[in-house]
């Protein structure tokens, strides 16, 4: 239970909020590169800020305010030029750093466009998605976490959620959901609706632990049958503040990626990378399968059938931002309480003058994170589950992941 | 779509804002631009802090009952 005001803190990330403060100081992926080919705009929102992306003829990607400067037309309709964007209205043409180079209406003695900029910001490409960072100079590196730069078959399920992101994150630090949600309800809904569920969710916790980590909080997991040696305790994997959560076993690596809209809109990317120890064809570095998740069913319900179709009814229903000042939480809860200290004190850090935690500002090729292998010590048999009864069962190319690790299967014996 | 959120117990509310601690039992300084979490556990009520001043967490129990243990006698 925390008080109004303590909740409000927590999950407005606007702009001018303390909260939108500690964010604006992170990478965040808006788009995967083929929805941008060149020529094209793509209208994002991002912080609760309105933005347009584009790629320029020359292959330049960038990305500027949506409201031209001079009348506030949307730039999502500009013409794409080889250098830059110009506003439908009246031509006014800007390049990426956001310099005004042309008014023609303006003549050409003119200085005016000398005095005009539009808010402008840097886009990278790694993975197949394009990323952008809105906050104050210096610009931090793009962190390449692992799962973004590693070789293998990438695949993306995604979905906007009219939820606050913090949701999404209390849930990356919720292990006994597990068990319930996605073991004893599927379980539940399997025997109702007359399909099998996947075993290796429905062990039950005998202990959970919560370790502070450079770059957020690992999570730690003793199932019933496990040793303290076994994967899920003795490596564990992080939540990556401020909206990221790291997961993987059995050859498949992922990134669940939870993009804060705007206070009450999320973005949600299962992001994976297979690489199940066979031979399939290496793919280029952006090459990314991306496709939305059917989440609502035709009853307009919330698909549960699936295990993150369950995690999205959990973060939708608790409301758009839930009210944590009537909630009743227990000790099982501490992870939720752990993540609400670290953003705290991130807050803290940002007031005082400080970088919140995990801004990158060294040179890097690649920032490998913990995971474990042996997801709930299910072995090579968690990636059919997962596959079969999760997110991926939507991937137009969910025949061949299958292949792929079912080809592993074989490999190992 | 979405189902709507419970009506709140204004008791438990009320409870919470009346005994919240307000100042940091390690340095002394006030709560205010801390964290202060509820949670409970079996009778108990727990109040988690962390205070933004000295970075130290405690938790403060408001607790009904003692348990004690007789020593074999």
């Amino acid at each position: 239970m925390l008080s109004v005001e303590e909740n409000e803190l927590l999950t407005h990330v606007g702009p001018c909020t303390p909260m939108g403060d500690v964010m604006r100081f992170y990478w965040y992926p808006l788009a995967f590169s083929k929805d941008l080919p060149k020529g094209h705009t793509k209208a994002v929102r991002l912080l609760g800020q309105n933005f347009v992306m584009y790629h320029d003829q020359s292959g330049t990607f960038g990305m500027v305010d949506e409201s031209c400067p001079h009348r506030s037309v949307s730039m999502e309709y500009g013409i794409v030029e080889d250098c830059g964007i110009r506003c439908a209205y009246h031509g006014w043409l800007f390049n990426e750093a956001g310099d005004c180079l042309d008014q023609p209406a303006e003549g050409p003695q003119s200085t005016f466009k000398d005095r005009v900029k539009i808010g402008a910001y840097p886009v990278e490409e790694m993975g197949g998605l394009l990323w952008t960072y809105i906050g104050q100079a210096p610009i931090p590196k793009l962190p390449r976490f692992d799962v973004f730069v590693m070789e293998g078959v990438r695949d993306a399920g995604w979905a906007t959620l009219p939820c606050n992101f913090l949701q999404t994150m209390e849930n990356a630090v919720d292990p006994h959901h597990v068990e319930w949600l996605h073991g004893y309800y599927f379980e539940y809904l399997g025997n109702k609706e007359g399909f099998v569920a996947p075993k290796s969710f429905q062990k039950k916790h005998q202990a959970v632990a919560f370790d502070d980590y450079e770059y957020g909080i690992i999570k730690r997991r003793l199932l019933e049958g496990q040793s303290k040696e076994d994967d899920d305790w003795k490596i564990g994997h992080p939540l990556m503040f401020p909206y990221n959560m790291r997961v993987g076993g059995a050859g498949t690596d992922q990134m669940q990626i939870r993009v804060p809209i705007d206070d009450t809109t999320t973005w949600v990317v299962f992001y994976s990378v297979h690489h199940p120890g066979v031979d399939f064809p290496v793919e280029g570095p952006n090459d990314c399968c991306d496709y939305e998740l059917p989440w609502i069913n035709e009853k307009g319900k919330i698909r549960t059938d699936y295990v993150e179709g369950q995690d999205l009814m959990a973060w939708v229903t608790q409301g758009l931002i839930t009210d944590r000042s009537v909630e009743h939480i227990g000790k099982s809860d501490l992870g939720a309480v752990k993540v609400r200290r670290l953003f705290k004190d991130n807050l803290a850090r940002v007031a005082d003058g400080k970088d919140p935690m995990g801004v990158v500002r060294f040179e890097h090729d690649r920032i490998d994170l913990p995971c474990e292998k042996n997801k709930f010590g299910a072995g090579p048999e968690f990636a059919i589950q997962w596959l079969s009864m999760g997110s991926h069962q939507f991937s137009p190319q969910i025949e061949r992941l299958l292949q792929i690790h079912r080809d592993s299967h074989r490999k190992v014996g | 779509m979405v189902e709507p959120v419970p009506p709140p117990d204004p008791s438990h509310i009320e409870q919470h804002l009346r005994d919240r601690p307000r100042f940091c039992g390690m340095c002394g300084a006030s709560y205010e631009q801390g964290l202060v979490v509820e949670y409970w556990y079996d009778r108990d009520r727990v109040f988690h802090c962390w205070c933004r001043s000295c970075k130290e967490s405690v938790e403060i129990v408001s607790s009904n009952r003692v348990v004690g243990v007789e020593p074999e006698h």
